[in-house]
């Protein structure tokens, strides 16, 4: 399959996440002089803006706002203000109706953002990189994106094959149209150069032991987005209609009981993800 | 006089339910709503006779889980859940006898995987403190692969339950 030559086909490709690609690997490197994190924030007015806007916010417990960017960066740490950009580039992206899957403006933003942020448990909790992990959920579902903008005529058939024979989403998408919105987030990422690390969970999110090199990432994946189902912000039509896969719980290590708590954490981080959306919106 | 705002419509009030949380009133210019029902509970209780009735929303099925969480928030789980709201419910003089009951959500995902049954345990834990309490059920949304969003209007105990592609209707009165 030729995924370029699908996505070429796209009017409006969403905007290219770069700045979270370049932080990234800042943030990978041990050498990184922290300056150069705020030289490339600051690059961008506009993100600069939110940068302060977010770090000031209530979550941070700041009593005293920063309206300088180094005095922000340096209080909440370079993690932090790696998932506040992320907040920012993702609102960019996600923050717009999906009409193709009964998603409305800010669902599938709050899902990502979850969905990030619920990786980010898995991944502290087994010891895997807590930014890639967070980039992997934010961006999971990138393709759903890409599908809109395509096909939303042929996609009732879609959802008439998920009706008829109770299968995944996913699958009925391979059955009508030859691919799937995971292959076409993948594709996607890849165009935009990010590494295998995080493009090919994404492409496995729903198969996770498919994956070549990034098994456990992808059940990680995988597992985040039970999560974030169980907690209600899983929206859109046929929402459930996946398969949960018990190996991928095995990879990782867990217990049924862990997601459990996972529910329960993330929860708690409810309201801050509503603050996020609305402080990040408010500028948006 | 068309495009007059009614009464009720001045007054009208809402409550929105959280996840984890619920609500009960026999204010009858009220609304009470939960959102995003995937395997979470939604129970909907309505006594006709004193107008009053409430929504639970619960997440997980049983609070040994968390003992702590039950403590600081009871409606979380299905079994203290219960518990908070039906002494909620009594507060507002609603009693067994004539309390229509109706339960929704409980979604889950396909296949016969065991790892993410949620929704089906959460709704055969609230299904059996119901028996347990000689309470059952008039109507129940449960299941598939939808979440469900709920609306008790107190003053008729009319319920909408709507879904990503409809809406449906049903009375508790």
């Amino acid at each position: 399959m030729n995924f370029d030559s699908i996505l070429a086909q796209v009017k409006r490709l969403p905007p290219n996440p770069q700045i979270m690609l370049k932080l990234l690997r800042l943030l990978q490197d041990i050498n990184t002089n922290p300056n150069d994190i705020v030289e490339l924030i600051r690059v961008d007015t506009a993100l600069t803006a939110q940068v302060l806007r977010l770090s000031n916010s209530a979550y941070y417990g700041v009593v005293t706002p920063s309206y300088n960017l180094e005095e922000a960066i340096n209080r909440i740490g370079f993690r932090e203000t790696y998932k506040l950009v992320g907040v920012v580039c993702s609102s960019q992206i996600f923050n717009t109706p999906v009409q193709t899957y009964y998603l409305e403006s800010d669902q599938l933003w709050e899902n990502s953002i979850a969905t990030a942020l619920v990786m980010e448990l898995i991944a502290q909790r087994i010891g895997i990189d807590p930014s890639n992990a967070y980039t992997v959920g934010l961006l999971h579902a990138v393709g759903k994106i890409v599908i809109n903008q395509l096909m939303s005529e042929k996609y009732a058939d879609v959802y008439a094959l998920v009706e008829k024979e109770k299968i995944p989403v996913i699958d009925a998408e391979m059955r009508v149209m030859g691919f799937n919105y995971a292959q076409l987030g993948m594709a996607l990422l890849k165009k935009w150069n990010f590494p295998v690390e995080i493009y090919e969970p994404i492409e496995f999110q729903f198969s996770p032991m498919e994956a070549p090199a990034q098994s456990l990432q992808a059940s990680s994946l995988h597992l985040a987005i039970c999560v974030v189902s169980g907690v209600g912000l899983n929206h859109g039509r046929d929402a459930w209609a996946f398969q949960a896969r018990d190996e991928a719980l095995v990879k990782v290590g867990l217990q049924p009981d862990d997601l459990e708590r996972f529910l329960l954490q993330i929860h708690e981080r409810l309201n801050y993800i509503k603050s996020l959306l609305m402080t990040g919106k408010a500028k948006s | 006089m068309g495009g007059s705002p009614t009464i009720g419509s001045i007054f009208a009030q809402r409550i929105v339910v959280g996840v984890g949380d619920m609500a009960v009133s026999n204010n009858a210019n009220m609304t009470i709503s939960t959102y995003a029902l995937g395997s979470c509970i939604g129970l909907v209780a309505y006594d006709p006779f004193v107008s009053a009735g409430g929504i639970l929303h619960i997440m997980l099925p049983d609070s040994t889980l968390s003992p702590d969480k039950a403590q600081v928030q009871p409606s979380m789980f299905a079994d203290t859940g219960w518990e908070v709201f039906w002494r909620a419910l009594v507060s507002l003089r609603v009693e067994k006898r004539r309390v229509k009951i109706f339960m929704a959500g409980g979604a889950s995902v396909l296949g016969q995987s065991d790892m993410f049954k949620i929704g089906e345990r959460n709704a055969i834990a609230m299904r059996n403190i119901l028996q347990r309490e000689g309470l059952s059920t008039v109507a129940e949304e449960i299941g598939g692969q939808n979440n469900r969003t709920l609306h008790l209007q107190l003053k008729e105990g009319d319920v909408e339950i709507k879904y990503p592609t409809g809406t449906k209707q049903l009375s508790l009165k």
